[in-house]
């Protein structure tokens, strides 16, 4: 099973999707984290189709740097725990030989004053796997 | 950077080696305004770690966005960890009258040689030689023969004149080369002997050839022990001893 995750500055651009198709397609992930989507939900969930990936979950941010997406495969489990603008928190049961672990996705605060609070979010939420950006 | 690593010491979170360039984003701005950093990371805990002890994490590369994605294979055997393919001699090249001169080339870029190492060397620094000619000079075939379909597709689209029709008749006859070369190299592939080339049987060479594949595959072997193993790091050490020991 393969995981990609990818800052890719927003999805707004038909070239930038054909990458992330490409992506996918090159090394069919399972599971697929994308930061700073800049789009609304209706087009996150509408990618779905293209990227093969029938699952998906969003938050829709403000600005510039903001908004994220994960996509999962349908034979892939995906529970959440707990979720942010900024992060997810899912518990994946790779069911085919039944592991269960728990990944956080977090993209990270550009601001450096503000980054404190990721801080304490981590230290409160204590993860086991995390894939970061930025 | 100080809070970061205080944070993964406090979750017990160790950051997961990669492969790929040592950046993960490049500012993309010239020279000394150029930035890049590794501010994308993937870390696990040991328990994860054990769960996955064939993870790996590869810093995939990217034109579009400063940032490049990151790839986390979980387990060892997906595509990355194929061996690197050997050059080999491909008889399509003979198609080219350009081949000569390269092998020559080649040939003589190494220094000459007085014994049998020394001419393995030579032949191995041909070969390799040969691969980045015909990669330069050669192409991937199959992407041609895309490229080339859609330029003769856009032509008979355009009104008809005598420009036009030369300009087809040249295209298809680079199709048509593109073609027999393809067919070439699936026939060679597929070691089929018996046929003469000019059949443009592609699509069963191509069936020989991916058969071929998967019987050339070695993917359990039985050691001197007598246990088998499928694990590629014990097929290789099996392979080496028992050679040694025939041999020494």
């Amino acid at each position: 099973m393969n995981l990609l995750a990818w800052n890719c500055q927003g999805l707004g651009l038909p070239r930038t999707i054909h990458e992330l198709v490409l992506l996918v397609r090159a090394y069919r992930p399972k599971i697929l984290f994308i930061s700073e989507t800049r789009q609304g939900e209706k087009k996150i969930k509408g990618l779905r189709w293209r990227l093969g990936l029938k699952h998906c979950m969003t938050q829709v941010g403000k600005g510039k740097g903001a908004g994220i997406a994960l996509y999962w495969d349908e034979q892939i489990e995906i529970k959440v725990l707990s979720e942010g603008p900024r992060y997810f928190d899912v518990l994946v049961n790779d069911t085919p030989n039944g592991r269960k672990w728990r990944g956080t996705f977090v993209y990270g605060e550009p601001k450096s004053s503000e980054r404190h609070h990721m801080w304490s979010l981590l230290r409160r939420i204590k993860p086991d796997t995390n894939i970061l950006g930025s | 950077m100080a809070d970061f690593r205080s944070v993964l010491s406090f979750c017990n979170l160790h950051d997961m080696d990669f492969a790929g360039p040592p950046w993960t984003y490049d500012n993309k701005q010239k020279e000394k305004r150029n930035v890049k950093a590794r501010i994308d990371r993937a870390v696990a805990s040991h328990y994860w770690s054990a769960l996955y002890p064939e993870a790996k994490l590869t810093h995939v590369i990217s034109a579009r966005s400063d940032h490049l994605p990151l790839l986390l294979e979980l387990d060892g055997d997906s595509q990355g960890n194929k061996p690197p393919s050997q050059p080999r001699y491909e008889s399509m090249w003979e198609r080219d009258p350009r081949l000569k001169d390269a092998v020559e080339e080649a040939w003589s870029f190494a220094p000459p040689c007085s014994n049998l190492s020394d001419l393995m060397q030579k032949i191995k620094s041909t070969s390799n030689h040969l691969k980045d000619w015909s990669v330069a000079n050669f192409g991937h075939v199959n992407s041609q023969i895309k490229s080339k379909r859609k330029i003769l597709e856009k032509l008979w689209k355009k009104p008809r004149n005598d420009a036009r029709e030369e300009k087809i008749r040249m295209v298809s006859s680079e199709l048509d080369e593109l073609l027999h070369r393809e067919e070439i190299m699936w026939r060679q592939r597929s070691r089929v002997s018996w046929l003469k080339e000019g059949d443009k049987n592609t699509k069963y060479f191509h069936k020989k050839a991916s058969w071929r594949q998967s019987k050339n595959r070695i993917k359990r072997i039985r050691g001197l022990n007598g246990n088998w193993t499928d694990d590629p790091e014990e097929i290789k050490s099996h392979t080496n001893d028992f050679f040694r020991n025939l041999y020494c």
